[in-house]
């Protein structure tokens, strides 16, 4: 079928395929299928063939200051829902404190095994109560 | 590709530097503002309309169009260029807030029951018209979500049948069968409603 014959087939029976003459619909649904003039000529009858009662709404398109209203508003919704996130500036230190801490620990590690021992005999809680006496704390009660 | 689609009856807008929909959406994936507001110029008037036909609620359709400028704003970082038309993403965005709010709505939006005539207008056939605006209304509004869509995007949007045909998800042939039972629907409808039908029912 060409598209004039589907032209005339539109023109004469509307856009109804169904009620198109029996050997015309199958090669009439094919070409409406895949030229897209044959589209565009059935849809623009369709919608003449069977015009939609108006509603009144047609002039009712949103004015000027409608339309600049909601786009601002819309903009508003956007920054309302724009949460900053959190400031985490720790989280740039984190590396540096975590070299800091191993040599913190490295270095206490490498002081307990290299001082030698002060004195085998003296009592556990001596350098306590030493440091307590200097401390001004009276840690005398520690020592029994 | 502008945006100037015949179809979506674009509102011309002022300010436009008429760059194309895809250009503007990769400003707008860059934080920019002015092209968010160029998008909402050329299409907020297309999805509002589309809004209003299908929730009949003036102030739902604000609310709709302005979630649609949002989700722009969300996803513009994801649009593909080339890949679809702006407007027709724009569209189902649309169709799909509006048919959440449809699904959810439990009653008549107090908006459309205090629609009432203007007495001022007082001539007859004002009221008569309006009356059978009403009636057209109505039958619209008593159609499933689907159907109605259907319609509204042909008939009132003037969609052509691909691009309305991806807005509901569906291949072009089931978007005609739609389309046609919809028709018909629309037709039993106003008959009951005291309406003459406007035209023969059928497949296409």
């Amino acid at each position: 079928m060409t598209i004039e014959e589907f032209a005339q087939l539109l023109a004469a029976h509307g856009p109804d395929i169904d009620h198109w003459p029996p050997g015309t619909r199958r090669a009439a649904r094919r070409l409406r299928a895949q030229d897209a003039d044959a589209r565009d000529l059935w849809e623009a009858a369709l919608r003449r063939w069977a015009p939609l009662a108006g509603d009144g709404l047609e002039e009712d398109a949103p004015g000027a200051v409608r339309v600049q209203t909601g786009i601002d508003a819309s903009l508003r919704r956007i920054r309302q829902r724009q949460v900053p996130a959190p400031s985490t500036p720790w989280l740039s230190w984190r590396p540096a404190g975590a070299v800091f801490a191993t040599m913190a620990v490295a270095g206490w590690l490498a002081g307990t095994w290299l001082t030698p021992p002060a004195e085998a005999a003296a009592p556990a809680t001596a350098s306590l109560s030493t440091l307590f006496t200097l401390a001004g704390v009276g840690g005398d009660w520690l020592v029994q | 590709m502008t945006g100037q689609q015949p179809w979506g009856r674009l509102s011309a807008a002022h300010g436009d530097d008429g760059a194309d929909d895809d250009a503007l959406m990769a400003r707008v994936a860059q934080g920019d503002e002015r092209a968010l507001r160029q998008v909402g110029q050329r299409h907020y008037a297309a999805t509002w309309r589309l809004a209003k036909r299908l929730l009949t609620s003036e102030a739902e359709a604000d609310d709709v169009a302005q979630e649609v400028l949002v989700r722009v704003w969300n996803h513009a970082a994801r649009w593909t260029p080339g890949r679809a038309q702006l407007s027709t993403w724009l569209y189902t965005v649309t169709y799909r807030l509006c048919l959440d709010r449809l699904r959810g709505r439990r009653h008549a939006p107090l908006e459309a029951a205090m629609d009432v005539a203007d007495p001022s207008e007082g001539a007859a056939e004002t009221m008569e018209r309006r009356s059978e605006q009403r009636r057209v209304r109505d039958a619209l509004a008593s159609l499933p979500e689907k159907q109605r869509a259907a319609l509204v995007l042909f008939y009132y949007q003037e969609m052509p049948g691909p691009q309305a045909s991806a807005v509901l998800g569906l291949n072009l042939r089931a978007y005609w069968s739609l389309l046609y039972r919809a028709r018909g629907a629309l037709e039993r409808a106003l008959t009951r409603g005291g309406k003459e039908p406007f035209g023969r029912k059928g497949e296409p």
